[in-house]
């Protein structure tokens, strides 16, 4: 049943034929685990992805409605707690094993010819993912992410020339206030999204097309 | 030089893992249903209806200027500011409308002073400056019999 599923989809749009590789491709023979980096730091994407999917269903990002919306996911919603923590902890481990990742790609050369392209893609995905953690910390819209946004932002101001400028584009306007948090909102939720799933499909097909290179 | 694992006698080993993938993406896909019930809307919990406490008996009233009122109501601590602009008493909640910090009346500059964000307020609760967006509670109360009642919720 599910085969004829599959075959009548692979009919109409001729997927499998360019993923057939994906279970079945050429390794290199001294693979170990620390190999699996990469794979576990997508895990915890996918995981923050879907929690925070779910999470949007009740986080009101206002002003005055943020905290009070964030207060019940965790008391009110049926295991809002739970979702609101695997989001936040998938998203902290997420850059540690992008971290261990590129520790690894690095210490194996990995990210010689031809890779250099890919090496490029995975530092723009470890850019985002942090810019990912700065925005969304602040929208709990506590004490903590507020502060933490005034001294992360003010940051920007040190650039030579535009700092002000960088200052009143992060936070849409003098202070950080409404504006700053759904600006933080859309990046949060939209715009990063958007460019990581770019990035990362570049990753994958890459390491695909490359495959994984042969070790030290 | 890249040696590859592509030998035979490894496609039994090879279709295991492919079936174990397959596998824990179903049990993924299948306990992904019991996550349903967290889009069931919730109820936010009946609000404590509106109940008054009496406070102390009417002369205890500031006659001008502000008055801190401390008082517990079923295991609850509440602090409430009765100011007395001119000659009518107004009950403020010191929870600034900002980001819910709680104002401190300062008698030297004759405002509340919130300390986190610097708004202050003046005696009847208007915002005089910083970034708050409006002015603090009011809290109903009443007075029976010469005693004074201040409206809470549980």
């Amino acid at each position: 049943m599910i085969d004829l599923i599959v075959r009548v989809l692979d009919r109409l749009f001729r997927l499998r034929e360019p993923h057939k590789g994906f279970l079945s491709r050429s390794v290199p023979v001294k693979l170990n685990f620390s190999y699996c980096f990469g794979g576990m730091a997508f895990v915890c994407f996918m995981t923050s992805v879907v929690t925070g999917l779910m999470l949007s269903v009740y986080y009101v990002p206002s002003a005055t409605d943020a905290y009070k919306s964030v207060l019940e996911i965790n008391n009110a919603v049926w295991g809002g707690w739970l979702i609101r923590s695997l989001h936040k902890w998938s998203a902290t481990i997420l850059i540690i094993f992008i971290v261990f990742h590129t520790v690894r790609v690095f210490v194996y050369k990995a990210y010689r010819p031809p890779r250099e392209l890919n090496w490029i893609a995975g530092s723009l995905t470890l850019v985002l993912v942090l810019a990912s953690g700065f925005t969304g910390y602040l929208l709990p819209w506590d004490q903590k992410a507020y502060w933490a946004t005034v001294v992360g932002t003010s940051m920007g101001g040190t650039v030579p020339g535009i700092g002000p400028f960088v200052v009143m584009l992060l936070r849409g306007g003098a202070e950080v206030q409404g504006a700053t948090l759904i600006r933080f909102y859309s990046l949060h939720v939209l715009w990063i999204p958007v460019f990581m799933f770019m990035v990362l499909w570049a990753h994958f097909h890459m390491v695909k097309r490359q495959g994984i290179s042969g070790g030290l | 030089m890249l040696r590859t694992q592509r030998n035979k006698g490894h496609e039994g080993r090879r279709d295991f893992l492919s079936a174990l993938v397959k596998a824990s993406l179903a049990v993924l896909g299948l306990g992904g249903l019991a996550g349903l019930p967290y889009f069931y809307p919730f109820s936010t919990g009946k609000e404590g209806a509106l109940e008054f406490v009496r406070v102390f008996d009417e002369y205890s009233l500031p006659r001008r200027g502000v008055k801190k009122v401390d008082f517990t109501f079923r295991d609850q601590s509440f602090r409430v500011y009765l100011s007395n602009a001119n000659g009518k008493i107004i009950a403020l909640s010191p929870t600034c409308t900002h980001l819910g910090c709680q104002v401190r009346w300062n008698p030297f500059k004759n405002e509340f002073d919130c300390p986190c964000h610097g708004s202050a307020f003046d005696i009847t609760g208007k915002v005089i400056g910083g970034p708050a967006p409006r002015p603090l509670t009011r809290l109903p109360y009443k007075i029976v019999n010469g005693d004074f009642y201040i409206g809470v919720r549980t």
